[in-house]
């Protein structure tokens, strides 16, 4: 929420000032080929913003690929994709060592996880081997082939995506697993008047390719942003809101499993994000309040009887930030 | 009735064989049972469908699902003529349709529950049981010793055809409606056209009329199709129960003997009748060996007409233990239990239900009478008695002491005091500075929700980013309150 109502253009821009346009740049120009979907825009900013990784649910063709290569051309970075399936390896994610027979020595060979922006697709169709050498990669930071660690570059972020629709042949994350997401983020089809400027725009081919955005910033902007967001004020009363979110989930009637203290950690990480964005150097509890879903979501599992109802973990999530007392100093 | 003029073949079949042969005679007068349930039977919805003009539909279909025998009369009236060769005309089954409707009405519509009057099993083997009613008329005492007979011989199977056609009604209800809603633009799915029928029922008038008269149509087509197969099958029983019974197919096979034989038969009847007068004289001296010999096979097992009785042992005699033979407080002490038990579980079901409500109450949240104003908001207390009757000049006071914090404080309270008292806003516990500007985004006009909106944001900054606000800003805030008389309403 934005409570601004004028604003002073800055004579000198402070790191934080400089930080925050550079979002705000960057936000502009892939949402221009990203059409209508701005808070699956902003989720994702928030979660690039505070270093972590997210899990995309939505149905195939909404432009999931568009989207992280508009990211990565926003800061001149590498982007890789790796398409999963069943007989994919783990070697075949993270990397391998050759002898070369000219050189007469182990050369290695890096996996599509050494860029900066990777996209998983379909995480769910790989074996559990696989996902957690993914999953590894995604917490560590850094691979290890043939007992030798190597740093990823700075900055790394994973976008996988799980297909709802098919279940048949796939291998679920775990729970303990889908906790190393920062967030989850359920993208939907976009409304009628974005649809039409799609379709239009493809077939006159006026819109803007992600290819062709221009380049805002450079690795270290974007590593600049980073910890800009991470020195963004939080009072003690805000992080209890965050915690008591989270411990409600562990006590409400309709979880089956509630989120963990990492939940409460990544609500306050995730919320940084969204305070820098909108370009406050603080948070509120509506930035927790707004990142309560995409980042809780994933980290509770509906009691059966419920779920048999059809109540969604946002049905319940909804409820409890609703009737969850919001702080006050 | 004459049996030789019989159109089916009768002969000892087994159950299922027989409600085939039931389904069979149905396929072969298809279209005059079809027409005349037009006549008939189609009329008469209409004219319950039109008092859905003033009386719930949902009450109308049930209307229409409890008259379900007095429609099987139509099919049974068809099909028993024309197994003896007598295949009515449509006039005929108008000409017979008031006395279908009137007839035995009463007894029939409460017979539909599982009531002693009509004996607990009418309900459950209909189709059986309705050609004893309508067509050998018998009542009282012959009706329940027939009907014992009948359900004897082939009650489990009538009550099985009985659930399969009520199963198959509701399949072909729901693919007759999914296939037509495969045909609009906008399909619904099993679950929703169930969720729509069940709204069709109970909640009348909450539904787009093209579904719910389309509901009503694919349940009325389902119950043409099904009814027509499930009187015949019912009827196929019935035949099959006599023929084994009372031997149709034997008594068929002689006269049908005597018709070929003609004057030989007559002829040896001559010869033969001498010596079977001479045997009935010799048989009328008791005690006869024949006679005796007719009793040993009656008295067999097999001849036996076994009743269930029930009882229960009460020991007597030997051993009485002292003091438990006082029925009197043993029998109170039971009921006292016996209650208590109930209660217990009344009880428990009440908890069940109170602990589980979000359960009950899933989708119904939206249509609750708005909650009772908050008396605190985020902590604060914004309850109208809790604040200075001059919010603006006690807010000042606040100010000029040196306490930015506890100015624009109060002067927050008091305007979701406002928000909340007077511009009654819905808001609940659980929202934040930003939900409560959206509120005012709605409800204010233009210069309080500038001044709301200036006021979140410097109260935001001191609470949250805990950095002094700009002096002019609050003096600016303090200056121009516009709220004064209506905060506290």
């Amino acid at each position: 929420m934005d409570y601004t109502t004028e604003t002073q253009p800055p004579t000198q821009p402070s790191p934080f000032e400089y930080a925050v346009e550079v979002m705000s740049t960057i936000r502009r120009r892939v949402g221009r080929v990203f059409l209508g979907q701005t808070s699956v825009l902003d989720q994702v900013l928030a979660a690039f913003l505070a270093g972590g990784h997210v899990l995309i649910e939505g149905k195939p063709g909404l432009g999931k690929t568009h989207l992280v290569l508009a990211i990565a051309q926003t800061f001149g970075g590498a982007f890789k994709r790796i398409q999963f399936t069943p007989d994919l390896m783990p070697s075949d994610v993270t990397g391998h060592t050759l002898y070369d027979m000219g050189a007469l020595q182990f050369r290695l060979r890096r996996g599509p996880v050494f860029t900066n922006l990777l996209l998983a697709d379909e995480i769910n169709r790989a074996p559990a081997k696989t996902q957690a050498a993914l999953l590894e990669v995604m917490q560590e930071v850094q691979v290890t082939i043939d007992g030798e660690s190597h740093a990823l570059p700075p900055p790394f972020m994973t976008l996988a995506t799980q297909n709802p629709i098919e279940q048949e042949g796939t291998y679920p994350l775990p729970e303990a697993q889908l906790d190393r997401f920062l967030m989850k983020v359920v993208i939907d089809y976009p409304e009628q008047r974005d649809e039409e400027q799609i379709v239009g725009e493809l077939l006159t081919g006026t819109g803007l390719k992600a290819a062709e955005i221009q380049q805002v910033c450079d690795v270290d902007g974007i590593l600049a942003a980073q910890r800009a967001a991470a020195s963004v004020r939080v009072t003690p009363e805000v992080i209890a809101y965050a915690v008591r979110l989270a411990r409600a989930t562990r006590e409400a009637q309709g979880f089956a499993l509630g989120a963990g203290t990492r939940g409460a950690i990544s609500l306050v990480r995730v919320a940084k994000s969204f305070a820098m964005m909108a370009g406050r150097d603080f948070v509120t509890p509506d930035d927790i309040k707004s990142a309560a879903l995409p980042v809780l979501r994933h980290r509770v599992s509906v009691a059966p009887e419920l779920a048999i109802s059809g109540q969604t973990a946002d049905d319940t999530l909804a409820a409890i930030v609703n009737n969850t007392e919001a702080p006050r100093r | 009735m004459k049996l030789e003029e019989v159109t089916a073949e009768l002969r000892p079949r087994g159950s299922w064989e027989a409600v085939d042969l039931g389904f069979a005679m149905t396929r072969r007068h298809f279209p005059l049972l079809l027409a005349a349930w037009s006549l008939t039977v189609v009329p008469l919805w209409a004219l319950l469908l039109l008092a859905s003009r003033w009386v719930p539909v949902g009450i109308v279909l049930i209307v229409i699902w409890w008259l379900k025998p007095v429609y099987d009369r139509v099919p049974l009236f068809i099909l028993s003529r024309s197994l003896f060769g007598a295949t009515p005309r449509l006039r005929d089954v108008l000409h017979a349709w008031p006395g279908m409707l009137v007839r035995r009405l009463p007894w029939l519509l409460i017979a539909r529950v599982p009531w002693w009057i009509a004996g607990p099993a009418f309900s459950w083997a209909r189709p059986l049981l309705l050609p004893v009613i309508d067509l050998e008329g018998q009542r009282g005492r012959a009706w329940k010793d027939r009907r014992g007979v009948l359900l004897r011989q082939a009650g489990g199977t009538a009550v099985s055809l009985v659930m399969l056609c009520g199963l198959y009604e509701w399949i072909l209800v729901f693919a007759l409606l999914t296939l037509g809603s495969q045909m609009t633009s906008d399909p619904l799915g099993a679950f929703e056209l169930g969720d729509a029928f069940m709204e069709t029922v109970f909640r009348n008038g909450q539904m787009a009329p093209w579904l719910e008269w389309s509901l009503i149509g694919g349940y009325l087509v389902a119950m043409t199709l099904v009814e027509l197969f499930y009187v015949g099958g019912g009827f196929g029983l019935y035949l099959n129960s006599r023929t084994t019974l009372e031997g149709w197919d034997v008594e068929l096979a002689f006269r049908r003997l005597a018709r070929r034989l003609g004057k030989a038969a007559a002829i040896i009847t001559a010869a033969v009748l001498p010596l079977c007068c001479a045997g009935i004289a010799h048989a009328e001296t008791p005690p006869s060996r024949e006679a005796q010999a007719i009793r040993e096979v009656l008295a067999h097992e097999d001849f036996k007409v076994h009743e269930r009785e029930t009882g229960h042992w009460e020991r007597e005699g030997d051993d009485p233990k002292p003091g438990f033979n006082a029925p009197g407080w043993f029998e109170t002490l039971g009921t006292v239990l016996f209650y208590t038990v109930i209660t217990g579980l009344c009880a428990l079901l009440a908890w069940l239900i109170w602990k589980n409500r979000e359960f009950f109450s899933r989708g119904e949240r939206a249509n609750r009478a708005a909650p009772a104003a908050p008396r605190t908001m985020m902590g604060m207390d914004v309850a109208p008695d809790s604040l200075p009757d001059d919010i603006a000049a006690a807010a000042r006071a606040r100010w000029e002491s040196g306490d930015a914090r506890g100015a624009l404080s109060l002067l927050y309270r008091g305007a979701l005091s406002w928000l909340i008292h007077a511009a009654h806003a819905p808001v609940r516990d659980g929202d934040t500075e930003g939900d409560c500007l959206r509120h005012a985004d709605v409800l204010a006009e233009p210069v309080r929700r500038d001044y709301f909106t200036a006021l979140t944001w410097q109260w935001v900054t001191v609470a949250y980013a805990e950095r002094a606000p700009a002096a002019l800003e609050v003096e600016r805030l303090l200056g121009s309150w516009p709220f004064a008389g209506e905060e506290k309403r």
